[in-house]
């Protein structure tokens, strides 16, 4: 039987483990060991494909292709990222990056806040692919946007095409 | 006075505090002391070049739940987990053109991938990625072998130290 609070659930089945729900929706979870989990945690995890083989969105938003978009958060079409609560947000990308055997190949990777830069990456080498990756903690109140951009480029991208790297946004507190 | 749900209570001791367990909620935001958390690197193999499938593991300093086995990690509850390995990778050599793979491997196939392609004697890669999975899923990687996509060059990782691996439950 569970503990009823205007419509959010709190019940335990066996007495060892919490459950919170609302309706069939389980929002919080604490099992028999303590391991509180959040099965609606806002999140996200894609990658590019089908865009150019070197892929810099002309300086705009990359357009990840989300494999999973839990909350619908992240939008394919624009490459932006809405915050729908107030918190701390985990932004992680790698991908392979380069000019593909171009002699001078340089650029960066910038995660922006409400189209302000909040960090960034530089890679700068010629020739063949080399690995990227960028992690960020983003503080951001609800209704704060986060995109992925490239920026002061000169013959660079990532692959675009598809494999070889990955994006990712999740709430962690 | 706590809160009984059929035997389960919910008190407060200094925070909310739940059940049996030391989790707690307080002025300080959520304590879980048994996050699922593995941290470690590989330090068993004195030199050299390894293709490997699965990443063996040895030497942990975290391994929160005994989610990680040596060489899988096994999650103990559905969630968001974050997963992230680093290591040199190449041939040792500087040759040109011993390209590679490097896989995150879930349930024995292959998630995503990187890519190594230059001819540095040794080259840092780092793959990192939030991935949602179902308790029970299991995660490693492999090294330029199946089931990641194999160059069939001799470029691999490096086996001892220079490497570190991560995997937590995010949410």
């Amino acid at each position: 039987m569970g503990f009823d609070i205007n419509g959010i659930t709190l019940s335990s089945a066996a007495g060892t483990t919490l459950a919170m729900n609302s309706g069939a929706t389980n929002w919080m979870a604490v099992n028999a060991n303590g391991i509180l989990s959040r099965p609606q945690t806002p999140y996200m995890w894609g990658t590019t494909s089908g865009q150019a083989a070197i892929y810099n969105a002309g300086g705009g938003n990359l357009l990840v292709i989300a494999n999973e978009n839990i909350g619908s958060c992240w939008n394919n079409s624009t490459g932006v990222w809405t915050c729908p609560v107030a918190g701390y947000y985990m932004v992680a990308m790698g991908n392979i990056a380069t000019g593909a055997l171009q002699t001078n190949s340089y650029g960066y990777i910038g995660v922006f806040k409400n189209g302000v830069l909040y960090g960034h990456n530089h890679w700068n080498f010629g020739g063949n692919w080399h690995y990227l990756s960028l992690s960020s903690i983003v503080a951001a109140a609800a209704g704060d946007t986060i995109v992925w951009q490239l920026f002061s480029y000169v013959n660079a991208g990532i692959h675009g095409a598809g494999g070889h790297g990955s994006f990712s946004i999740a709430l962690m507190a | 006075m706590p809160i009984n749900i059929n035997g389960y209570n919910l008190s407060n001791a200094s925070g909310l505090t739940f059940g049996a367990s030391s989790t707690k909620i307080d002025s300080s935001g959520i304590t879980d002391p048994f996050l699922p958390a593995v941290f470690g690197s590989r330090t068993d193999v004195a030199a050299g070049v390894i293709r490997t499938y699965p990443w063996v593991m040895d030497s942990t300093t975290t391994n929160v739940n005994s989610c990680w086995n040596g060489s899988v990690f096994t999650c103990p509850v559905t969630g968001v987990y974050y997963m992230s390995w680093s290591s040199i990778v190449g041939s040792g050599a500087g040759t040109y053109g011993l390209h590679g793979f490097i896989g995150l491997i879930k349930n024995g196939g292959l998630l995503y991938y990187s890519y190594r392609d230059t001819n540095n004697i040794w080259e840092l890669q780092h793959l990192e990625v939030t991935i949602k999975c179902a308790a029970g899923d299991t995660i490693t990687w492999a090294i330029n072998i199946a089931p990641a996509p194999d160059s069939t060059t001799g470029a691999g990782a490096y086996g001892a130290n220079h490497n570190a691996s991560t995997i937590w439950l995010v949410g």
